[in-house]
């Protein structure tokens, strides 16, 4: 059975805080990726999945496993360093594309291995790369996050924290960048996520299943429509797509114009002391979303709206939390703060 | 093999499951059908005769099934003799297009069922294992069975199934005596009794495959999708996907009626099978955690049938909910106060319910001593040689995560990795006319991982005596703190709940310590004491937690005063049943403690003995917060 085309992003009704924290992901790939929780059945997956049709191109060093950015020397591959400190590298535009961990992955195809036929073929030890290869400078999606294994956890964790993929087996040495936006989905229910990883992530949302009757009927109908023919559906929602693809692009371009005052910074530093959020990390998510936000609203200088909105996308899962405790963000202090 | 199996038609009864099944068959996008109910209530032949309705390909799934099988492997022939990596499609990748059954559902490890689940759902998945890179595209109907009293699924798990049913065990003596002489008319002669039944199976096949081709015209107005939507609602149910279903369910029923739209009764029969395992009691309105609720369990609506078929005009009373307590009526008054206060929490009945169950809240200021740990040296010795290390050994279960070479001989071989380290050589080596030359020291073998730590398994007294005076808090405090290290361990947690008549598995095994303790928040206390019960029914989950992977570790916690007080048969003295339970226990060998939650003047130490016969440590639950060590053990013989 052929699979149909993605669920069109744009199509999906509500959950506004999950679209706004994924897109917020692709304007800002350095952002630092977005855990959605919730229930089954709520277009989680569909979603991330759906946002692959929106991911812009970007400019990659052509024939390059990694993709490197010919404009960032600093991430190159030893390959790239090799070949082209020297020369100018050829370019090609790619798109950006969302990488999918299975949570049944093993360790060798996450991190790359032995390429088997060279080796046979040439008796040559060369390294064939992994799904960490493949997600440099994309998205990783996991989904099911909470139930991967901890050992491939550890992996991520390395990677996520170094940017690098450092492989260390078979007879083969090697590394390689591994800078990606992480994107897990999890439903809580069905056990907890790793403090550490949860750590990992800028964002966190929560989404649930659609109460309001009318809103609700047309989340089905939508839904059924699409099942029962997916490409009639899908050109339905082209003009929309195309809108919104056009929205990311101009954000994109938008936000390194972006700038914070001193006192959205110090805004953001109370906010933290205020909520006894652990780190720095908050601080600066805080004001790293916050400036994403002003990009995708079409303004250069972060407002306290956008303060306040990245404080609920970026604080939630930072929150120092005691176990059953619920995590509750006293959202009195935060517009306080904010609005003192 | 292709069976010769009891014919479909000639199952007496179970009307329902066999309309659950048609509906399953006619439109896969139902999601599937689960079975649940007794043993030897037929419904397995039932499932299993469903395959001569079908011309699609039938799969089944052993509850004995690897990962490699499951998701297929590396093709070791074609690797050996044409050198190339080629793909051994798994059981998921076979079942394309057809019918994947699963006769024991919860017996099957967790992350395997919810693996067959999800990949339905998402038609396909990523296969990223064994230097195999691959999207496969596959689509089943899951048909699954379940009997209850060797434990639960998982809620997560539940209602991925678009359809439930559940039978119950014929009591009728003239449908018994039918059955009963069709099955040895089987037994004797099956190629003939098949033969008689031919023409009804034939006709059923029939009118599945005039459904099947009608389907794709059947259409559903706004109105019924509104309609369906008013359902969910009603039953709040998680996500939207049981709209989906509940309409698509729909969407058969027309179809076998030869309709081509639905109509509001084709809703309403489909409700029967599609919200009764996923009803979920309404949280407080302020609160829109949808955690704090739970779907039943497949057990629960097994005593409580499912709400019969809505009569259109009130339908407003169809979800009306069991009469479970409701969160706000639990009592979060901090204990601490003058003792006044306790005596009425003693004398003060639930007014929401009949039977003056009550329910206490945590007592967070338990104190308990951070360390646990130390296992007695002679429990350490004696589980030395029992069961436990003997099976360890060379156990395949858990998922492969990488290779290494091999410490002794292995069957287990990660053949990639073995591959792979032989690849090198192969310029060099004599091959005998195969495309690779393996020798022994490129085997590699599999390091599997387990999934999480410990198990801890507590057994909890919940009938009325406990929830005198103080103790149900304190117990629920003690379970906190032990919760709390779990979660902070990784560990898994299950509970069971006896009082009154019965003993229910009020949690299944879980890794959501967070769900865990909610579940333990509601907790209703109440009636009599059946503790042999409560006692056999952990048997049972040991059981299944044996058999789903018979290296792991549970820790058993009996919190109990040992006073049983309801006997397992009438007339049977309670007290002494319970002790021979208790040493059915002990005969396990496994790491287990009793909290006896005894107080007051008048003592009677059953508790105590209880412990004794179980071979489990025993404290008493007001000295544990001055107790300098609790002893659990954990790891036992790592």
């Amino acid at each position: 059975m052929k699979r149909q085309g993605t669920f069109p992003f744009t199509a999906i009704i509500g959950q506004e805080d999950m679209k706004k924290a994924l897109v917020l992901n692709v304007v800002n790939p350095r952002l630092g990726g977005v855990l959605i929780q919730g229930e089954k059945g709520t277009a989680k997956s569909t979603a991330v999945r759906a946002l692959a049709d929106l991911l812009p191109p970007r400019q990659c060093i052509a024939g390059c496993r990694f993709h490197d950015d010919p404009a960032d020397k600093s991430s190159w591959c030893d390959e790239c360093h090799e070949k082209y400190d020297n020369a100018e590298p050829p370019v090609e535009e790619l798109p950006m594309k969302v990488v999918e961990l299975p949570v049944s992955a093993t360790e060798d195809r996450v991190v790359g291995t032995l390429d088997i036929e060279a080796a046979i073929k040439e008796g040559k030890r060369s390294f064939e790369t992994g799904i960490l290869a493949d997600a440099n400078r994309n998205i990783l999606y996991v989904d099911e996050i909470n139930l991967l294994d901890d050992h491939v956890v550890d992996v991520l964790l390395d990677s996520a924290a170094m940017g690098i993929n450092t492989v260390e087996r078979e007879g083969i040495s090697y590394s390689h960048p591994a800078r990606f936006s992480l994107v897990g989905t999890m439903n809580p229910e069905e056990g907890d996520i790793r403090p550490q990883l949860l750590d990992r992530f800028a964002l966190s949302v929560y989404v649930a299943g659609e109460k309001d009757l009318d809103r609700r009927a047309e989340v089905i109908k939508r839904r059924l429509a699409y099942e029962d023919d997916a490409e009639a559906f899908i050109a339905q929602w082209q003009e929309e797509q195309k809108n919104e693809v056009h929205r990311i692009q101009r954000a994109m371009k938008l936000l390194p114009q972006v700038t914070a005052s001193n006192e959205i910074l110090r805004t953001a530093a109370q906010i933290s002391i205020a909520l006894e959020v652990d780190g720095h990390r908050a601080d600066i998510t805080l004001i790293k979303t916050a400036e994403t936000l002003a990009a995708v609203d079409g303004h250069t200088e972060v407002t306290k709206d956008d303060l306040k909105t990245a404080a609920k996308l970026a604080l939630p899962h930072r929150m120092r939390r005691r176990p059953f405790e619920e995590q509750k963000l006293d959202w009195e202090t935060v517009d306080k703060v904010i609005d003192a | 093999m292709k069976r010769q199996g009891f014919p479909f038609a000639a199952v007496l009864g179970m009307e329902k499951a066999k309309e659950a099944m048609t509906l399953a068959l006619v439109n896969p996008r139902a999601g599937g059908l689960l079975i649940s109910g007794a043993k030897g209530t037929g419904k397995s032949t039932l499932a299993r005769g469903a395959r001569e309705l079908t011309e699609a390909p039938w799969t089944e799934v052993p509850v004995s099934v690897t990962e490699d099988r499951l998701y297929g492997s590396i093709d070791a022939e074609a690797a050996v003799t044409l050198g190339k990596r080629k793909l051994q499609p798994g059981l998921i990748d076979e079942a394309d297009g057809g019918v994947l059954y699963v006769d024991d559902a919860n017996l099957l490890r967790d992350d395997i069922l919810a693996a067959i689940l999800t990949i339905r759902e998402a038609g396909g998945y990523r296969l990223e294992r064994d230097g195999l890179s691959d999207w496969r595209d596959t689509a089943y109907t899951v048909l699954a069975v379940m009997t209850p009293e060797s434990g639960t699924l998982p809620a997560s798990a539940l209602d991925r199934f678009g359809l439930f049913v559940s039978v119950d065990e014929e009591t009728d003596e003239a449908a018994l005596a039918e059955i009963v002489s069709r099955t040895l008319e089987f037994e004797k002669d099956g190629a003939a009794f098949r033969e008689t039944w031919t023409k009804e199976t034939g006709g059923l096949a029939k009118r599945i495959a005039e459904a099947r081709a009608i389907l794709p015209e059947v259409e559903v107005s706004d109105a019924m999708i509104r309609l369906s939507s008013v359902y969910t609602l009603k039953a709040n149910t998680a996500g939207h996907r049981a709209d989906i279903y509940l309409i698509e369910a729909a969407r058969a029923e027309a179809a076998l009626a030869g309709r081509r739209y639905v109509l509001p009764k084709d809703l309403e029969r489909a409700a029967e099978f599609v919200l009764p395992h996923r009803m979920r009691e309404l949280p407080p309105a302020e609160q829109p955690e949808p955690t704090q609720s739970e779907p039943q369990q497949p057990q629960d609506s097994r005593q409580q049938p499912p709400p019969p078929p809505p009569e259109p005009e009130n339908r407003d009373e169809l979800f009306s909910q069991p009469d479970a307590p409701k969160p706000e009526e639990t009592d979060t008054e901090a204990h601490e106060g003058n003792p006044e206060d306790h005596r009425d929490d003693e004398t003060m009945a639930n007014p929401n319910t009949q039977s003056g169950d009550r329910i206490d809240a945590a007592d967070m200021h338990v104190k308990l001593p951070p360390v646990w740990i130390e296992p007695t040296k002679g429990r350490q010795k004696k589980s030395g040689s029992g069961k436990r290390s003997a099976t360890r050994t060379d156990e395949r279960q858990g998922r492969y995560v990488r290779a290494e070479l091999p410490r002794t001989k292995t069957a287990d071989i990660a053949f990639d990795a073995t591959l792979r380290a032989a690849a090198p050589y192969q310029k060099w080596r004599e091959k005998n006319g195969l495309a690779l030359a393996i020798r022994s020291e490129d085997i590699r073998s599999k390091v599997r991982e387990k999934r999480t730590g410990n198990i801890f398994l507590f057994a909890v007294d919940a009938s009325g005596s406990m929830g005198a005076r103080e103790r149900m808090k304190t117990v629920k405090g003690v379970i906190l703190k032990i919760l709390l290290e779990a979660y902070q361990k990784r560990d898994r947690v299950g509970m069971i709940a006896f009082r009154k008549n019965q003993a229910e598995v009020l949690l299944p095994v879980t890794k959501s310590v967070d769900f865990a303790q909610k579940k333990l928040a509601t907790m209703p206390t109440g009636g009599k004491t059946p503790l042999a019960k409560g006692l056999e029914k952990t048997e049972d989950v040991l059981d299944m937690i044996y058999r789903q992977d018979p290296t792991q570790d549970p820790v058993l916690i009996v919190i109990t005063d040992g006073r049983a007080t309801t006997p397992l048969v009438p007339g049977g003295d309670a007290t002494v049943e319970a002790m021979n339970e208790a040493e059915r226990i002990a005969k396990r060998k496994l790491p287990a403690a009793v909290i006896d939650t005894e107080t007051g003047f008048v003592k009677l130490g059953l508790a105590k003995k209880l412990a004794q016969k179980m071979d489990a440590s025993y404290f008493r639950v007001d000295k544990l917060s001055e107790d300098s060590l609790l002893r659990v053990w954990r790891k036992m013989s790592r």
